[in-house]
């Protein structure tokens, strides 16, 4: 089964969604976009796969990735990562700190707390995951425009699954909780740095963590 | 019953692996011509002298290069604008480049008279180590960013050995540190850290696809390796005669390596 994009986010960790954001720019910007092209051709040749999709299960990208550089691999998949994010455990004692490297994510996380309503959403499930009705109901947002909201922030993988709930009708529900448990924003220098402490359940679902940690 | 075959008789199936083989024909035919030209100088100029042998050795001696660049401008054009395979392999091909406008310095200077020793020339050669320092160095930098002790300890060695038995040698029988034995020292501590270098990249990529460009690379790097390292002992020795298979293993050199670009921009 080939999976949508849509589908993908669903089942990648919120952090992997915006992990997949940096894998095409990263290897464009350094290697090329012919390479860029032949690493695709060979992941959908050989698996079915985009590039975007693959990163849900990194260990078939890594295929690819050692078929064409070998150990090489390791160097592209720790820039996929630090494109994003740099590690900041030495500076604020704690592993799952991260500074957000990539312009475009800081922004898309500022914008998101600059927006009354997604700031409401992603501080209602801060601590523990709700339902979407429940999260609608502690933030008092409106159904329409709150489902919207939720929406976009689970594309961005702001927002993550993170357990389930079955109603009263037998239906399951998905729980979501925010992909991390606190933020601070500094302004240094005309540059805003944005650090993030990333749930625990982020960085375990992770699948590219997992595999450039295993290293 | 016969039938003619059809292309749909051979369905397209995904290779398990990827492969791209080195072909030994084209090492062979390199070797071959290479052979050919040698064994043709030492019938034709059997004294090492003769009215056109200065410009046939030089325009050999410049043409290769000129292909192994041209293919290394081939390959930077490919990846035009990227940060690690772009910007590596232009350093790569204005390295090259180098080497054949050293050749034609030297051609010009040695028809204006006696050529000094170290001549501009020579700043022409030299210029092509940094320029492939650093297209080794970026991407083993890219690729490989942490390399474990053993690595660490072949890429300090090997050069080391190939700079301190040359080292050893030469200031015996220049019988002091003389500019010679500076100018015969930078070759050979340039070509042992690029082929160290070469070693350490091929060796990154040689479970990948990547890594058969990169054996060939690292193979026509050693070549002209040697090739440095033999021509400056000949210089000590007062040995080098334009017929000298030293040349060589610089032209076999320079045509691998245009076939190891060439085997990369056909991989990747």
């Amino acid at each position: 089964m080939i999976l949508t994009p849509r589908d993908n986010t669903l089942i990648m960790s919120g952090l992997d969604t915006l992990i997949a954001k940096s894998l095409d720019s990263t290897i464009k910007a350094n290697l090329g976009k012919k390479t860029l092209e032949k690493v695709e051709q060979r992941l959908f040749e050989k698996y079915g796969i985009s590039l975007t999709q693959a990163i849900g299960d990194f260990t078939k990208l890594d295929s690819v990735l050692r078929e064409f550089f070998g150990e090489g691999a390791i160097g592209l998949e720790r820039q996929f990562l630090e494109n994003v994010v740099t590690l900041e455990a030495a500076e604020l004692q704690n592993p799952n700190w991260v500074a957000i490297e990539d312009s475009s994510l800081a922004k898309l996380i500022l914008e998101s707390f600059g927006d009354e309503d997604k700031k409401n959403i992603l501080n209602v499930v801060l601590d523990e995951p709700r339902i979407i009705s429940e999260i609608l109901e502690v933030a008092q947002i409106p159904q329409t425009s709150g489902y919207r909201k939720i929406n976009s922030l689970i594309d961005n993988g702001l927002l993550i699954v993170q357990g389930h709930e079955i109603t009263h009708d037998g239906k399951r529900v998905n729980k979501y909780k925010s992909i991390f448990e606190n933020l601070t924003i500094n302004i240094e220098k005309n540059k805003v740095i944005v650090k993030v402490l990333l749930a625990k359940e982020s960085i375990e679902k992770s699948s590219i963590i997992q595999v450039v940690q295993c290293r | 019953m016969f039938r003619w075959k059809k292309a749909q008789d051979n369905p397209d199936v995904v290779p398990e692996k990827l492969e791209s083989p080195i072909n030994y024909k084209i090492l062979s035919l390199i070797l071959g011509t290479v052979a050919s030209f040698q064994i043709y100088l030492y019938v034709a100029f059997p004294n090492a002298d003769g009215p056109n042998l200065d410009l046939i050795v030089t325009i050999v001696s410049v043409i290769t290069p000129v292909i192994a660049s041209i293919a290394a401008f081939y390959v930077t054009k490919r990846y035009w604008y990227s940060k690690v395979f772009g910007k590596s392999y232009f350093a790569l091909s204005l390295g090259i480049l180098m080497n054949a406008l050293g050749e034609v310095i030297y051609y010009i200077l040695e028809q204006q008279g006696d050529v000094p020793s170290p001549s501009i020339a020579d700043i022409a050669f030299l210029a092509f180590y940094p320029f492939a320092f650093y297209h080794l160095a970026k991407n083993i930098k890219f690729f490989k960013p942490k390399i474990n002790i053993i690595t660490k300890l072949f890429v300090i060695i090997l050069p080391a050995v190939i700079i301190g038995v040359y080292a050893i040698l030469e200031f015996a029988q220049t019988q002091g540190a003389t500019t010679e034995f500076y100018l015969g020292l930078a070759y050979a501590t340039g070509s042992a850290i690029i082929l160290s270098g070469a070693i350490l990249g091929a060796s990154i990529f040689r479970q990948g696809i990547l890594g058969v460009p990169w054996l060939i690379l690292a193979v026509g790097l050693t070549l002209t390796t040697i090739g440095d390292n033999w021509y400056s002992y000949q210089g000590i020795y007062d040995q080098y005669t334009l017929i000298s298979p030293v040349n060589s293993l610089w032209y076999a050199g320079y045509l691998v390596i245009a076939y190891a670009l060439y085997k990369h921009k056909a991989v990747i």
